[in-house]
C-alpha cells in the first residue's frame, strides 16, 4: 500500500516538475523570442515589403494566459512590444528607417502581417 | 517484520530527500536557463552594416560623401541614441598604402564602445563587428572600413 502511494506521489512530483520546466521556459522566453525575431525581421526588411509571420504558438499562450491577442503585438516608433501573459511583457528596438511599419493581425490564419513602409 | 517496516520508513525519508534535491536542482537549472537572455547583437551588427553599405554604395561604387554623411537617412537609431546604445565608425581608405591612408571618416554614437572592438571580451560589454569592403569612387578603388558596436547589454547578456 505504501509503495503504491509512494509511486503515485513520485509521479505527481515529477509531473509537476516537468510542467514547471515547460511552462517556465515557454511564456517568459516566447515573449523575448518573438520581440527579438520581429525586430530583426524589420531591420533586415526593405521598404514596400509585406511579411507574414506565423504566431500560432502565441495564440495558444495568449488564450491560456487570458490575454487579448489583439494587444499582444504592438509597434511604437522603433520598438516592438510583445505581451503574452499578465507580466510586463518584453520589448526590443529596431533601427530600420521604417517609421510607419505596421502590424496587422490575421486571426483566421494566426499570422501577423508586417507591412514595411 | 518490524525490521522490514523500519527499512520502509527509512527508504521513504530518503526518497523524499532525494526527490527534494532533484526538485531544487531542476528549479535552479530551469530558472537560470529561462532568465538568460538570447544574444542577437551579432545578427544586429551584421544587418546594421548591410544597411549602411546599402545606403552609401551602389553596384560596388561609393555614392556618398562619408564625412558629411547623415546617418539618420540610413538608419533610425533614435531609441539607441537616447539610451546611448550604439557606435558607428566609417572610414574611407586608400588602397595599397602604408601610412596616411585615411581619406575621410564618420563617427557616430558612443566612442567609448570602440575599445571593445579590438578583442573578444566576456561579460556585460558591447558587441562589436568590423568589416572592410573594396569599392570604387570616380574610377579609383578604395577600402571602406565599417565598425559597429551595440550595447543593449541588459537585453542580451546575463
Amino acid at each position: 500500500m505504501i509503495s503504491v502511494i509512494m509511486l503515485i506521489l513520485n509521479i505527481a512530483l515529477f509531473a509537476g516538475l516537468f510542467y514547471f520546466a515547460v511552462k517556465k521556459t515557454g511564456t517568459v522566453e516566447l515573449e523575448e523570442i518573438y520581440a527579438k525575431k520581429l525586430a530583426l525581421i524589420i531591420d533586415a526588411a526593405k521598404p514596400g515589403m509585406q511579411i507574414s509571420f506565423d504566431i500560432k504558438t502565441a495564440f495558444e499562450y495568449a488564450e491560456e494566459n487570458k490575454v487579448d491577442i489583439k494587444n499582444a503585438f504592438l509597434i511604437n516608433e522603433n520598438v516592438v512590444y510583445v505581451k503574452l501573459s499578465n507580466s510586463k511583457g518584453y520589448y526590443y528596438s529596431f533601427f530600420n528607417n521604417a517609421n510607419d511599419t505596421t502590424f496587422q493581425l490575421d486571426e483566421e490564419n494566426k499570422v501577423l502581417n508586417i507591412k514595411i513602409t | 517484520m518490524m525490521n522490514k517496516k523500519g527499512g520502509e520508513d527509512i527508504l521513504t525519508i530518503w526518497w523524499w530527500i532525494i526527490a527534494g534535491v532533484v526538485a531544487v536542482a531542476i528549479f535552479i537549472i530551469v530558472t537560470m536557463y529561462a532568465s538568460k537572455p538570447i544574444e542577437v547583437r551579432d545578427v544586429e551588427n551584421t544587418v546594421l552594416i548591410e544597411k549602411i553599405i546599402d545606403c552609401i554604395a551602389e553596384d560596388g561604387k561609393l555614392v556618398a560623401d562619408i564625412s558629411s554623411l547623415d546617418l539618420k537617412s540610413c538608419v533610425n537609431l533614435e531609441t539607441e541614441y537616447s539610451e546611448g546604445q550604439f557606435f558607428i565608425k566609417i572610414q574611407e581608405l586608400k588602397t595599397d598604402c602604408e601610412k596616411d591612408c585615411l581619406i575621410s571618416e564618420k563617427i557616430e554614437g558612443r566612442k567609448d564602445f570602440e575599445i571593445y572592438c579590438g578583442k573578444e571580451y566576456g561579460g556585460k560589454v558591447p558587441k562589436c563587428k568590423e568589416i572592410s569592403v573594396l569599392l570604387s569612387k570616380k574610377g579609383v578603388n578604395e577600402i571602406l572600413k565599417i565598425k559597429t558596436a551595440i550595447g543593449k547589454v541588459d537585453k542580451n547578456v546575463k
